[in-house]
Formats: structure tokens, C-alpha cells, sequence
């Protein structure tokens, strides 16, 4: 466990890699601000990431490593490695370490200035995964953390669990009053179980979505982490994992990175660094060497990668020595087999873009790329057939199959928003000037998947991520929105406390009509939730925050910001019902029952958690017998729904890089698209999107549709591209 | 029809047995019971038409690992369906006494080990369904 971090400056070196540099082909950024030109995206041809994976002798090696630092500093630790796209490639239990797994809860978090001023409480049990105990569960908090110290990174970015602390609190810094929460605010309920996008190590009771393969990406059994303790795998510099480490059987975050952790607070980290040496990222795109927003990110709390480490990894001890001696490989239900109990069942990763990894470059599908992108990525099954390619609408927006999307308009919103990436200069990506990269998702106005595709080297999070934001923007746009969520019932779910004498934990969600009813009364009158907003992920997020306007705590008529409507409170007189990154309000309350079914599942006590997410209903069970929300809801921006003629159609996500650069290429892809093919599809007229809207309760303050960078392409001075939208 | 999760953790089902427990299908739509079958073998379904006269019967599936939805037509072979009501190619069905039964594949469909089943029928009234999941039985 850990809670304080400090700045790392002791990265060293400038040289670029060039990982990235453009080929050619043609630029967007003549349209001097004005009317984008159709045509004129990038179309050339960008590097590929390198084929390369991790044997089992390399993660023989990084194991040991890790274990004889945990012997090192007196903790026996749970050690998970993954493969970028989430194959979980060995689970090693420590002798004595600990089982449980204990979700933070209850801690104090200082204000210093405004209404708020004082200690106040972050989370409390009862309220979402805060303050649960979860008996055996500690091996898969371990490979969550292994699973997003591989998805949140690149070979542009390296990030880690303690990254991901920084970027998902209420404040960005956390506890920086004032600022604006997290960039990707929600991130952690991501890659979740029930996800209809990410894939299953096995059938599952019949649940699975890709049986007895590698593809990936592979759903997080407990969403993404926030506790250091999980960092990325590189080889030879190139991107190939992730490992994940649970010594204090405490799954938390970070609460204040203006300082540095003790060895005993940071001891997961210490213990998946040693892990990781010799298989470090570049230096030059490590955390600290990216800003957000003027905000220097974090790596680890080490000044540079060994200085605390009490052990040499150059020196660790062969796999087998330590293997049964020191440990043992475990099974994970749903995620690893130890068949053996032997060294064979440490298993080799698979290399990104082979088709064994689930991501190939379109060019190489058997069929060809549907895509005028030559740099386009796509996924595909087992069989190196596609999964997500362009495909028709299955719905009837206004009672008639003539307004929905075709298959040709869904691979130019595609094709347009990856030309809008890849002209565009990347935030979280080094060397400077790199192009962004991302996932790209188009979804009908019944949450089917009609695209997914990519840029090469896009971190995998944004896979699913960019599903969510599409659908998230449809979901909240449409007429029968607050209907549909007021029909789901709350329910409380029990969990024994093995360090309590199996006394039972509560886990209370509530009746989401309450989201519904806060919605209408924050925004004022009941045109809320019923088609006559439209809610890109920005303007959603805004009313996902626990200030309103976001970040700020101040007072509004004699009293503190309020939260928005689809956030927990922040300083609730029931501390029970108190926001945390583990109970961020309707974004959790929607898949909770999920992430708990699951996590019963991987324990023996029941069956997996079904295929599609929240306890929403089919909209046409015909067309597509999956939620709205099949993989969960996201909350921070990058996405808008589609229409047409002013009518709803779907939505359009993006996910990758910074979120402005996520929303320019929503928005920016969508109006291309629009002004290629015509038939009236486009954005939603303006009189109807969240930034005409004014709260009631808001303090004045009106919601944001999409906000873009300053002067975002590469080889242009286009200063705002979206004033046209 | 209300969802939530009272429901769902009371019905989270997956049945691991041969297709055959006679469900009924309705006009809104129901969700059946998963079925897993042996790895490479067939896949039935039965289904109980409750007195209903089946003019036309409908059988779709949807790979889980991908967005493709296919309609089986009588002879067997299997037709992308593109969401469209009235594009649906009628399936065929034996009938057992009240039942119907769904003959889906000797085998499964090249690399699909999971998918989605719909099941529909046409009558004078209407379109009933109902859907669930099928997967190989894991090794």
C-alpha cells in the first residue's frame, strides 16, 4: 500500500527513438481553422511495433527476480506477468503471502483551502469496493495490476499502476485543489469481465467470447489498477507485458504524489521493479519524462530504477531453485492453469501484431484492409479472421431501417478519425512530435459493435475504453435513456471477512432511478435523460464528477460545490455513501454486480459473470441481445453520438492518447465523415448538445460537448479545428 | 421488462447441459438458459411453441468473439444476416409434439467455439424469440 509519491527527475538522456516517425502521405491542417477538407487526412504509412515476446525463460527470470527482492525486504508477495494484450503468463504465490485482498477504504484525504478545508473521507465501507475484504483474493489483484501496467503503456508511453493513481482522482494532482479530476477520471472500471470486446482465457460456463486462444486483449478481473505496484514489461525496448505484485494484501491507490512512499508503503512497487530490471522501457518515454496539463507524471517513487532496491536482480537465483522452495504457481480461475506445478507452465507471451495476439495490421487480413488506412490495426479471432470489422447498423432510429448506419459510412467515420489521429501530435507519447495513437469504436443506437480499429502502436486499454465512450455518448443521448436506468433495481450483495470471523460485508447499490431523479433535479426539469440532450463524454463526465464544475470546491449560495448527479458526493454526511475511485457512483453501481459475480467465480463460489455488462436489458434483443452498455460506461471524454438529420444513430469513442486529443479525433472524424458520404449524417444539431446546457443546480455553469488541443497536427498552424464543428 | 441485479444474481444460469430443456420464446424477447456442447460436435435446441402455429422459424448466431451475425436457411448453410427483420431467411425446425426442434450445426461453424443463439418463429400474430449462449465445453 502506498500513498504518497514524489517527482522523478532522475531520468536521464534525450536521444529520440524515433519509434514513430511519419513516411509521407498527405497532411491534414489546410483548412486554416475553418471547414476541415475531406480528403485530406493523413493517409501515409507509420512504423510498426517490432514482433517481439517474452519466453518463458524471460518470465522465469523477471519472477525470480521479484521474489528474491520480496525475500529482501521481509514480504512474501503474490507475482503475476502478463503479455501486452493480457495473456496471464504465470501467477507465482510466495510462500506466506498473504491470501486476502483488502480494498482501500475509509482514508483521509486533506483539503487545504475552500469549504472543504480539513480531513476528509475518501471512500468508507460500504460504498462500492471500498473497505471490502475478499478472502484467496490477493493472486487477482496481482494480475489486475499486471494487466494495466501492460495496457496503459506503449512504446511511446511506459505508465504504471502509480500513474494511473495520479490520473483517476478527484483533483489533477491529486489533492491540488482547484484542478480539474483526473484525466482519465474512471478509467478503473475498464476491461472489465463482463466485457462483450474483451476476451476469456476459457469457456467459462458458457460465457466465453474467444475459447482456448491468445487474443487478446483479455478482460482485468477486477477493471484496471490503481495501486502501485504494477509496471510494464520491455524487451529489447520494445512493449511485451506487464507484472503485477500484491506483498501487503492491500489493493489501494495513491492519495498524495508530492511526496515519497517508505519502503514498507511502497513495497508491491520495490518488488515488480527488481522484476522488471533488464526489462525496462526506454528512458526517454518513461512517466516522468511526459506532462499533462503542466503536470509531470509518475513512474515509481524510486529517483531512478534500482536506487532503493534491496537485492541485486543481476544475481537472482535460477526459477527452478526458488520454484517449490520458495513458492509455488497457481491457478487462477478464468485466467491461468498450473496443470503442472512445473516450470512448463510458465508460459512464452505473445508478440503484438502476430495474429496469436488478437491485433494485426489490416493490410494482412486474408480479405484485405477494409480501410483506406494503410496504417490501420484490427483485431482478430483465433483464426486470424477479423472480429470488429465495418458492418451495418442492426437498428431502426426513428422506426426506420433507412436512417441506420451503413457499412460504408462506418469505415469513413473509421477511416476519418484514424487520419485525424495520425496527423495529430500525440500528448502521453515521446519523442515529442510523435503522431497520436489510438483505438477507434463505432456502435449503433442498440450498443452494437459496428468498427474497431486502430493505429499500430495505440495502448490496448483504449481498445475497450473507445467501446465504452461510444457507447456511453449513444446511451446517455437517447430518448429511452433514464426509462432504461430506472428500471434497474438496487440490490446489497454479501461478502464473508475472513479477518473478521467471516462476519458478512455489505455491498449496497442502490436503485439507479436515484441517478435519474439527481439528474433532473440538478439539470432542472424532467427533458433530462429522454433524447433532448445530446451527451458527448465530456458533458456526461462533467455530471460524473464529485465537484461540479469539475475540480472545484467552492462555495455556491453558502454552500459547497454540489457533485454531479451521476457521482457519489464527496463529503456526504453518510459516509457510506462517499465517491472514491472504487465507488465513482453510476459508472460503478452499473457493473458492480458484475465485478462481484466475478470475483465469486475466480473463487470457487459461482458461476462467471455473463457476457455484457449492467443490469440494463436488451433495447432489440433481435437485432442485438446484449445491454446498451455491454462492456460498462466510461466517464472521461473522447467520444459523441452520431446522427443523422438530427435523429440518433449511434456513437463514435475514441481512446489513447490525452482526452482532448481523444475528443478532436471523435468529433473531428465524425464531421469528415459526414462531409464525405452526406445523407445528412454528422453531429448533433447544436441546440441540442450538453454545452447549451446550464444546470439548475450548477452555479451557473454550463456542461462542455468537446473541448480540443491548441495547434494539434504535426506540420500545420491550425490553431482550433473544432470552432467549425 | 425490469432488469437489475436482484435478478440477475438470482438468475446467472449457464446451465452446463445438452440443449433440450423446452423453453418457451416470447414477442419481447427471452433470455434462455447457456448450453455447452461437446468440442466439435452438434448443437440442437428445443424449444416449447406453447400451442403457438409456427408459420416460419428463424435461427441466428453470433460468433462472441466477433460483430457478425449469421442466419442458418433450411438446408443448412449460413447467410450473414444484416439486422433487418424483413431480410430474415427462414430456417427450418422438426416438430416434436409441442416442440420444435432446432437442428443448429454437426459441427460448429470453422473457429466459432462461443457464440449466441437466436431462435425466432413467425406467427399469424407476430415474431417471438428468445436467445442464449453456447460454448464448448472446456477441456
Amino acid at each position: 500500500m502506498t500513498f504518497r509519491t514524489a517527482l522523478r527527475f532522475g531520468v536521464t538522456g534525450l536521444a529520440a527513438l524515433g519509434l514513430l516517425a511519419a513516411c509521407g502521405g498527405a497532411e491534414t491542417g489546410s483548412d486554416d481553422g475553418a471547414t476541415p477538407q475531406p480528403g485530406t487526412r493523413f493517409t501515409g504509412l507509420i512504423d510498426f511495433p517490432p514482433l517481439v515476446s517474452l519466453t518463458s525463460a524471460d518470465v522465469q527470470q523477471i519472477i525470480a527476480q521479484a521474489v528474491q527482492e520480496a525475500n529482501a525486504q521481509g514480504m512474501p508477495a503474490a507475482i503475476a506477468v502478463v503479455d501486452r494484450v493480457g495473456n496471464v503468463l504465470a501467477v507465482f504465490q510466495m510462500n506466506g503471502a498473504p491470501a486476502q485482498l483488502s480494498a482501500i477504504a475509509e482514508v483521509p484525504r486533506t483539503i487545504d483551502q475552500g469549504p472543504l478545508q480539513g480531513d476528509v473521507l475518501v471512500g468508507a465501507a460500504g460504498s462500492g469496493l471500498d473497505g471490502l475484504v475478499i478472502p484467496g483474493a490477493a493472486p487477482v489483484g496481482a494480475i489486475a495490476k499486471a494487466v494495466t501496467g501492460a495496457y496503459l503503456s506503449s512504446n511511446g508511453n511506459a505508465f504504471t499502476t502509480r500513474t494511473a493513481s495520479q490520473i483517476v482522482q478527484e483533483n489533477f494532482n491529486p489533492e491540488q485543489s482547484f484542478a480539474a479530476g483526473g484525466p482519465l477520471f474512471g478509467v478503473q472500471f475498464s476491461q472489465l469481465p463482463c466485457s462483450d470486446l474483451s476476451t476469456r482465457f476459457a469457456s467459462d460456463n458458457g460465457a466465453g467470447t474467444v475459447v482456448g486462444s491468445t487474443v487478446g486483449p483479455r478482460r482485468s478481473p477486477l477493471g484496471l489498477a490503481a495501486d502501485p505496484g504494477g509496471l510494464p514489461i520491455y524487451k529489447n525496448g520494445v512493449h511485451v507485458g506487464g507484472i503485477g505484485v500484491i506483498a501487503d494484501g492491500i489493493y489501494g491507490l495513491d492519495l498524495r504524489v508530492t511526496d515519497i512512499d517508505t519502503d514498507a508503503q511502497m513495497v508491491d512497487e520495490l518488488i515488480a521493479l527488481a522484476g522488471t530490471v533488464g526489462f525496462e522501457p526506454p528512458a526517454n518515454i518513461m512517466a516522468p519524462r511526459i506532462t499533462v496539463e503542466g503536470n509531470t507524471l509518475r513512474y515509481t517513487d524510486t529517483v531512478d530504477d534500482t536506487d532503493r532496491l534491496r537485492s541485486n536482480p543481476a544475481v537472482a537465483p535460477s526459477f527452478a531453485s526458488i520454484l517449490g522452495s520458495q513458492g509455488t504457481l497457481i491457478a487462477v480461475n478464468g485466467y491461468y492453469n498450473a496443470p503442472t506445478g512445473t516450470a512448463a507452465d510458465v508460459l512464452p507471451g505473445t508478440a503484438y501484431g502476430d495474429p496469436a495476439s488478437g491485433y494485426v495490421p489490416a493490410s494482412t487480413l486474408a480479405g484485405g484492409s477494409p480501410f483506406e488506412s494503410e496504417s490501420a490495426y484490427v483485431l482478430v479471432d483465433g483464426n486470424g479472421n477479423p472480429r470488429f470489422s465495418p458492418r451495418a447498423a442492426t437498428d431502426t432510429p426513428g422506426g426506420n431501417a433507412a436512417n441506420r448506419l451503413t457499412r460504408r459510412e462506418v469505415t469513413q467515420l473509421i477511416d476519418e478519425a484514424l487520419g485525424v489521429a495520425l496527423a495529430g501530435r500525440a500528448q502521453i507519447r515521446q519523442p515529442l512530435n510523435s503522431r497520436i495513437q489510438v483505438t477507434v469504436s463505432i456502435v449503433d443506437t442498440n450498443g452494437a459493435i459496428l468498427g474497431v480499429a486502430r493505429t499500430p502502436d495505440g495502448p490496448i486499454f483504449g481498445t475497450d475504453v473507445s467501446l465504452q465512450k461510444a457507447r456511453t455518448a449513444m446511451f446517455f443521448s437517447s430518448a429511452t435513456a433514464g426509462v432504461e436506468l430506472g428500471g434497474v433495481a438496487g440490490a446489497t450483495v454479501q461478502v464473508p471477512n475472513p479477518l473478521a470471523g467471516n462476519a458478512l460485508q455489505n455491498v449496497t447499490i442502490p436503485p439507479l432511478q436515484s441517478y435519474v431523479t439527481a439528474a433532473r433535479q440538478f439539470i432542472g426539469g424532467n427533458n433530462v435523460l429522454n433524447g433532448a440532450i445530446a451527451f458527448s463524454d465530456r458533458g456526461n463526465g462533467n455530471l460524473s464528477r464529485p465537484f461540479f464544475p469539475d475540480g472545484v470546491q467552492e462555495e455556491q449560495s453558502g454552500a459547497p460545490s454540489p457533485n454531479g448527479p451521476f457521482s457519489r458526493p464527496f463529503n456526504s454526511p453518510d459516509p457510506t455513501q462517499n465517491w472514491s475511485p472504487f465507488s465513482t457512483g453510476l459508472q460503478f453501481d452499473l457493473i458492480g454486480g458484475n465485478i462481484l459475480t466475478h470475483v465469486f467465480f475466480i473463487l470457487g463460489l459461482g458461476n462467471d459473470t455473463a457476457v455484457g455488462c449492467s443490469g440494463l436489458g436488451p433495447r432489440d434483443a433481435l437485432a442485438f441481445p446484449r445491454p446498451p452498455l455491454a462492456n460498462g460506461a466510461q466517464i472521461f471524454a473522447g467520444s459523441v453520438p452520431i446522427y443523422r438529420n438530427g435523429l440518433l444513430i449511434g456513437g463514435i469513442g475514441v481512446s489513447g492518447d490525452g482526452i482532448d486529443q481523444d475528443d478532436m479525433i471523435s468529433s473531428l472524424g465524425l464531421r469528415r465523415a459526414g462531409l464525405v458520404v452526406g445523407n445528412g449524417l454528422g453531429h448533433a444539431p447544436e441546440a441540442m448538445r450538453s454545452d447549451t446546457v446550464i444546470p439548475a443546480q450548477g452555479g451557473g455553469n454550463r456542461l462542455r460537448y468537446v473541448s480540443c488541443p491548441f495547434r494539434p497536427f504535426i506540420n500545420s498552424d491550425v490553431q482550433n479545428p473544432c470552432r467549425v464543428l | 421488462m425490469r432488469h437489475g441485479w436482484a435478478a440477475i444474481f438470482c438468475a446467472t444460469i449457464l446451465a452446463v447441459a445438452p440443449a433440450g430443456a423446452a423453453e418457451r420464446l416470447t414477442t419481447e424477447g427471452a433470455a434462455l438458459p447457456a448450453v455447452a456442447f461437446d468440442k466439435g460436435g452438434a448443437l440442437e435446441a428445443r424449444i416449447d411453441a406453447g400451442g403457438d402455429e409456427a408459420l416460419e422459424v428463424y435461427a441466428m448466431i453470433r460468433p462472441a468473439s466477433s460483430n457478425a451475425v449469421w442466419m442458418r436457411d433450411r438446408d443448412g448453410f449460413w447467410t450473414e444476416w444484416d439486422g433487418d427483420r424483413a431480410s430474415l431467411i427462414p430456417s427450418a425446425a422438426r416438430k416434436e409434439g409441442d416442440d420444435l426442434v432446432f437442428k443448429l450445426f454437426e459441427a460448429p461453424p470453422k473457429g466459432v467455439s462461443a457464440m449466441t443463439v437466436t431462435l425466432a418463429y413467425r406467427t399469424a400474430a407476430g415474431l417471438k424469440y428468445g436467445w442464449f449462449e453456447a460454448a464448448e465445453r472446456s477441456e
